[in-house]
């Protein structure tokens, strides 16, 4: 028995917000370190994360039974007591912030209005790491939310911890990284990636794999020695058991932790030992195990997120 | 480029903005009054619930055929109440019929980020299917997976507000018991009522405080 009334729209959308969120902050994390280089790399990664959100709030709307109903933001996303309604504001800004900084960041924009514009051209860098910062920490807030959203339901078990924003908090940005990083491959003829940026990428990627792992482990763990005397518990033990030794573990097993821990892992480990050599084809596979990990791991969460029996089991504890 | 065209972009971005935050200003005090004299007129003094009684119920369904019937429910509604089915030690069937537990402290209502879910006299919860956008974060929020889903809206038990019986009024689900299975009524008088007589009264469950019991005759 698995969750079947959140199916693939609401997965892909926890996905590519996350994944959004996480590029977002690493585009913005590049244009800082050095604002003259890598803009292409900039400008297309912000571009990337926008239409990642952009097409995950479109899938969501579409799951709506409403979708008309659903875009009227004000009247449906007005009850502050909602995390989905936070979310919706959240993500809507985010869009907004992340639009206009990928729009200025394209190369040819900026010479334009530094060109045509003489604040501009004084102030515009000041201006992109401003919104990009502000871009950054709505970033931030969108990737814990796709996890907070979870947690608050409140009436599923696997989902009601907080080691599942956590979890989906550093996915998020371990999948962001690995779409820089793809978009970096692609771009590298145009605009190759510095060594010491590569560097650093590679750094991050293996920090937060390893922390996703730990977070990972931790949160099966909780999962899988909840109370087994109540409903709650059981349950939770039930749906941690369908990822790692029930009905979903070939998938969890190969998709998540294989392609979205293993992969990406030992490719950052292999790219930084090999130094200065061409490491595009490494990075581009780990990169890619990474995305689909992080797309599995938000199917696989929502699949596993099983409702406790409470009538069934008050019953048979009657009947003892 | 000249002063007058630069003017008038600025002015038409003002004015589009100012437009903008007007809109959205009206639509958010529109819908915040509405649920403001909602919940005023809503005061719940008394609450009520369900007792069901797992030894007179036989599982007939004659409930969840009332509550289709009674609540004109449409073919892609799935019913409002269902039954649920337990063996003893010595091989004897149980049964107990549950719809919503109109809890004191509903996920439902909580989650619901158009607020659509309220709880009204009598301590009803009750969904307005014209705020409802069917997001189905309800479903997930209730630990009792009360929620349903029909091509409108989501569908739940309203202890048959929405066909007419008063607050506080049996439902046509209780009227419908030819076995005394079914009560509603003050969850407090009727939990009192059941332990006088020495039955075991149990709830549901502990999660959001819901409001019904199963009992039965020790």
């Amino acid at each position: 028995m698995l969750q079947l009334v959140w199916t693939w729209q609401p997965a892909l959308y926890l996905f590519l917000g996350g994944m959004g969120s996480g590029a977002f902050i690493m585009a913005t994390g590049l244009f800082l370190m050095d604002k003259t280089r890598h803009r292409l790399i900039v400008s297309t990664s912000m571009w990337a994360a926008v239409i990642s959100l952009g097409v995950g709030l479109m899938l969501l709307v579409l799951e709506l039974i409403n979708p008309l109903r659903g875009i009227l933001l004000w009247q449906s996303f007005s009850h502050f007591t909602s995390w989905m309604t936070y979310g919706a504001w959240g993500a809507f800004c985010a869009l907004v912030v992340w639009t206009v900084s990928a729009f200025i960041a394209v190369p040819s924009v900026n010479n334009r209005l530094v060109e045509k514009w003489g604040w501009y051209k004084r102030h515009g860098t000041k201006i992109r790491a401003v919104l990009g910062v502000i871009g950054a920490a709505l970033a931030v807030f969108v990737a814990a939310y796709t996890g907070m959203l979870l947690k608050t339901a409140g009436g599923v078990p696997l989902w009601d911890t907080p080691l599942l924003p956590c979890l989906f908090t550093v996915s998020a940005f371990d999948t962001g990284v690995a779409l820089v990083e793809v978009v970096a491959v692609v771009l590298s003829k145009k605009d190759p990636l510095a060594h010491h940026e590569s560097m650093i990428m590679k750094r991050i990627v293996v920090v937060l794999v390893v922390l996703e792992l730990a977070v990972l482990w931790v949160f099966l763990w909780v999962m899988l020695s909840a109370n087994p005397t109540t409903s709650g518990g059981q349950a939770a033990a039930s749906s941690a058991g369908l990822l790692v030794n029930g009905s979903l573990s070939v998938l969890f097993w190969s998709i998540v932790v294989v392609c979205g821990l293993v992969i990406p892992l030992t490719m950052a480990i292999c790219g930084l030992a090999m130094g200065e050599r061409n490491t595009r084809h490494v990075m581009a596979f780990g990169a890619v195990g990474a995305l689909v990990g992080g797309c599995g791991l938000r199917f696989l969460i929502l699949a596993a997120g099983i409702h406790a029996d409470v009538i069934g089991d008050t019953m048979s504890n009657l009947l003892l | 480029m000249n002063d007058e065209t630069t003017m008038a972009r600025r002015t038409l971005v003002k004015g589009v903005i100012a437009i903008g935050s007007c809109l959205i200003f009206a639509g958010v005090t529109q819908a915040m009054p509405a649920r403001a004299e909602e919940a005023a007129s809503g005061l719940v003094d008394v609450q009520y619930g369900f007792m069901v009684n797992r030894r007179k119920c036989v599982g007939c369904k004659n409930c969840v055929a009332a509550c289709r019937k009674y609540n004109k429910l449409s073919d892609d509604t799935p019913d409002r109440r269902r039954i649920t089915e337990r063996f003893d030690s010595h091989g004897k069937k149980y049964r107990v019929s549950t719809s919503c537990m109109h809890c004191d402290d509903p996920n439902c209502m909580r989650v619901c980020p158009a607020g659509a879910i309220s709880k009204v006299d009598a301590g009803i919860v009750q969904v307005d299917k014209d705020l409802c956008i069917g997001c189905k974060y309800c479903f997930q929020a209730c630990p009792y997976e009360v929620p349903r889903y029909n091509s409108d809206s989501m569908d739940k038990c309203d202890c048959c507000l929405g066909a007419g019986v008063k607050p506080g009024d049996q439902p046509y689900c209780v009227s419908a018991c030819k076995f005394g299975a079914l009560s509603y009524g003050p969850i407090d008088d009727l939990v009192a009522e059941a332990e006088s007589l020495n039955h075991e009264v149990v709830r549901v469950g502990d999660a959001c405080e819901p409001n019904c019991y199963i009992t039965g005759e020790v």
